[in-house]
């Protein structure tokens, strides 16, 4: 047999192209590698970072709207939530169509003594899934060697760095290290609820406005600091600051105002006639929902007697009694003239449930707080309101909502009478007909005030009343730096072979390599300084000095020996840079020999 | 068996050579090309992409401070943004950390107090500044005097912020632009093409 080498250029022409197409395999499998990276920051780690904000945010309207139950639905409030005592734990929400997950805790921080109403305060946790690559590192491309986007985007690889850090409430308190499913962000913020009060501006009203007459006049003044005198045009007066606060809140297009009105003006789409007369600001964009008012369903048992009041009644309460804690009477009709005195010389707080319409006259003494809860409607005479103490609050109006929406309520007050209280009327037409002068506020559904009336809005009326809804004062997120305490082994178990270092370190009291800044060094981030900032950064990864010491000791002889940096380093870095960067980074942490801390 | 090597073909000719050579090279040319053309574009993205991304870090920062922040101005030329943030947690030194030391580094518990535009929660007494400025080719954020680099690039990065006071909210426009270092065929870098914006809410000035 013979054989024949031939076609030796065929095998040469296909060497060459195997080598173009290899050089051109590297070159694109670098380029893809490059790419997958940042497509995985930009596409996966930025978005997950907002997610998880998003999801924090969605966790704390579902607190939100569990801490309105509260005064709206006092019933279901916080249902389904893990409570104990004042503080609500709800269990974990999924939502979104990434996987997102929400969880709060809610606690009763506050309570104000003046108002009888809690505020909350709500914790809330959000929780992103981090998609593609387990690990594809962070940007942190920058000229100065400071750190990216790992100082902004906390993610969590393999482990919960923030329970690692802080426990899971953030107090410091079961400290853990709990590793997760997959990679994730989660950010954490708090709001604060507070109570809206009921009588927050002079006049509020959800619906048509007209008034009051030209020549009339609504101010302010503070109770607190002593009786009214007209101030609102003298910035000399010490009470000028408190004079201009009359504000009139109308949820309505439909705002006829007249007379001189010493605050702020606030309508939705409405626009002031005779603005020239409003001292304050004028906002015709602010639209807001008066809700429904419904009986409090803490009020105490009522007293016996009496259970009417049809001509003169004179009451003592039998106790003083508390803001939430009043004495209750209940009554079916309210025509006749009633005279509530105090609890001997103490401050006594009264509550009034009646069960019909109301057309009486009642008569409080100075030191007596009463509180009318009307199913009905008002129709009364300036006079027929006796507040002996000239305090608004402490005589206060409340009209139930109708069950039926469709039932028109009214509270009307005619002529003649100067009188000082505050009305809560959200569901009722109000009309003041007459000249007469008022200290106090009017909450309604439609007003109606055709003459020239004085109104003083006394400021003290801002902290009174219970709790008719809840706003939300307060938002901040909780960005504290995070670390952990062990993440994953190095290659080998470093055996601790130094002396231990830390005095020495502290009080510069011998030469060392490796100084621990204070926190004033922060801000140094030239090239020169990198060391000392990394070496800042890394001892929050691993707080003991002398066993960061050893950890960066160990590694920069490995790195030494020839071993690969896990991180992406510059080509200036020094191997104490690069072992500091992996630390920061959690590619590196250590295992004690003997008695580990942690088990890791 | 006996395998019988042809000489005929012990080598080339001078002609198969000299062709073989200058197909070689316009093979070598053309990946070498390639490959620089690759690289440069690869180096060009890359950058390009690396700046985007501190353009984003940018907005990312600005938008959480201001989010959280009491209050937010900024400068005339809009390249200065400075804002006062609730003290949320308790750092050494504060009245609380005095007292107990251990309450170091946890979030503090507000407080109340009423004032004529209505209550107010008071994390601590006082408040955390923090200032957003262009300093060389670096944007720094400075947090009660501790400066940190947030974005650094030869790519001239400048965000600019317009504070929107509204009567009942308040809220910041911000676009970062860059100026690419690399162009195609010499052609003028525009800035606008690279804009990336974003508006935030104050979430602390809010009625209603």
């Amino acid at each position: 047999m013979e054989g024949k080498r031939k076609g030796a250029q065929a095998g040469n022409v296909l060497f060459c192209a195997l080598c173009t197409i290899l050089i051109l395999s590297l070159i694109g499998g670098g380029v893809l590698l490059n790419s997958t990276t940042r497509f995985n920051v930009s596409s996966s780690q930025v978005r997950g970072w907002k997610e998880a904000l998003q999801a924090a945010e969605a966790g704390g309207d579902i607190a939100y709207a569990e801490v309105r139950k509260t005064v709206v639905d006092p019933a279901n409030a916080f249902s389904g939530w893990t409570n104990s005592g004042n503080t609500h734990a709800s269990a974990v929400v999924t939502l979104g169509t990434n996987n997102l997950t929400t969880s709060s805790n809610v606690d009763l921080f506050y309570y104000d003594t003046i108002t009888g109403s809690p505020w909350y305060r709500s914790r809330t946790k959000g929780v992103a899934p981090i998609r593609g690559l387990r690990r594809t590192g962070m940007d942190d491309r920058m000229l100065t060697g400071a750190r990216g986007d790992s100082l902004l985007r906390k993610i969590d690889f393999s482990y919960d760095h923030f329970i690692s850090t802080y426990g899971p409430n953030g107090d410091g308190v079961g400290k853990a290290l709990v590793s997760v499913s997959t990679p994730q962000v989660t950010r954490r913020i708090e709001q604060i609820s507070a109570p809206i009060t009921p009588f927050e501006a002079a006049i509020k009203c959800a619906s048509s406005f007209y008034g009051l007459g030209d020549a009339a006049m609504i101010d302010s003044y503070d109770s607190r600091k002593g009786s009214y005198h007209f101030a609102a045009t003298n910035p000399a007066d010490p009470y000028y600051g408190d004079s201009r606060s009359g504000n009139v809140e109308i949820n309505s297009a439909v705002a006829t105002i007249r007379g001189w009105v010493y605050g702020d003006v606030a309508t939705n789409g409405g626009s002031i006639v005779r603005s020239q007369y409003i001292s304050g600001t004028i906002d015709n964009n602010v639209p807001f929902v008066i809700r429904p008012f419904y009986l409090p369903t803490n009020l105490p048992l009522p007293q016996p007697s009496p259970t009417s009041v049809t001509t003169n009644v004179n009451i003592t309460p039998p106790a003083a009694g508390t803001a939430a804690n009043p004495t209750l009477y209940l009554l079916s009709s309210l025509t006749g003239q009633l005279t509530i005195n105090s609890f001997g010389t103490q401050k006594t707080y009264v509550a009034i449930h009646v069960t019909s319409d109301v057309t009486g006259s009642i008569d409080i003494k100075p030191t007596v707080q009463l509180k009318i809860f009307v199913d009905g409607s008002m129709d009364v005479k300036g006079r027929d309101i006796i507040n002996e103490s000239g305090i608004a609050a402490n005589m206060q109006y409340y009209a139930i909502s109708p069950s039926d929406p469709a039932t028109l309520q009214h509270v009307n007050v005619n002529p003649p009478g100067d009188f000082a209280a505050a009305f809560y009327a959200p569901s009722a037409d109000f009309s003041l007909n007459g000249n007469p002068n008022i200290t106090g506020a009017i909450v309604c559904k439609t007003f109606y005030g055709n003459g020239n009336t004085t109104w003083h809005y006394d400021r003290e009326l801002g902290q009174e009343g219970d709790a008719v809804d809840y706003r939300i004062t307060s938002y901040v997120e909780d960005i504290r730096l995070t670390t952990i305490s062990a993440a994953r082994k190095i290659s080998t178990p470093f055996i601790m072979l130094a002396p231990p270092l830390t005095p020495f370190v502290l009080a510069g009291e011998s030469p060392t390599i490796l100084q621990f800044p204070t926190e004033a060094f922060r801000p140094v981030h030239s090239l020169r300084n990198m060391t000392t900032q990394l070496l800042q950064e890394a001892a929050q990864v691993i707080p003991n000095q002398q066993l960061l010491i050893n950890v960066v000791s160990k590694r920069v002889r490995q790195l030494g020996l020839g071993h690969r940096p896990m991180v992406e380093v510059g080509p200036r870095a020094s191997l104490t840079d690069i072992a500091l960067k992996e630390i920061i980074a959690g590619k590196l942490t250590y295992e004690s020999i003997k008695d580990s801390a942690d088990g890791a | 068996m006996k395998i019988k090597h042809s000489t005929k073909f012990h080598g080339f000719t001078l002609v198969e050579t000299t062709v073989g050579l200058g197909i070689s090279s316009i093979v070598f040319a053309a990946v070498i090309a390639a490959s620089v053309g690759l690289q440069k574009s690869f180096n060009a993205i890359d950058n390009y992409f690396a700046t985007h991304m501190q353009q984003i870090r940018i907005v990312d920062y600005l938008n959480r401070d201001v989010k959280r922040a009491l209050v937010v101005t900024t400068s005339v030329n809009l390249q200065r943004v400075s804002m006062t943030l609730p003290n949320y947690i308790i750092k050494a030194g504060d009245p609380e950390a005095v007292a107990n030391p251990s309450l170091i580094g946890t979030p503090r518990t507000p407080t109340i107090s009423y004032l004529r535009s209505g209550p107010q929660v008071d994390y601590g007494a006082t408040t955390t500044s923090v200032v957003y400025a262009i300093s060389g080719q670096s944007i720094l954020r400075t947090e009660n005097g501790v400066i940190t680099t947030i974005a650094s690039s030869t790519d001239q990065l400048v965000p600019v912020t317009t504070d929107v006071e509204l009567a009942n909210t308040e809220y910041t426009i911000t676009s970062v632009t860059f100026l690419p270092i690399f162009t195609s065929g010499g052609a003028t870098a525009e800035r606008s093409g690279t804009t990336v914006c974003a508006t935030s809410y104050l979430r602390n000035r809010r009625r209603g």
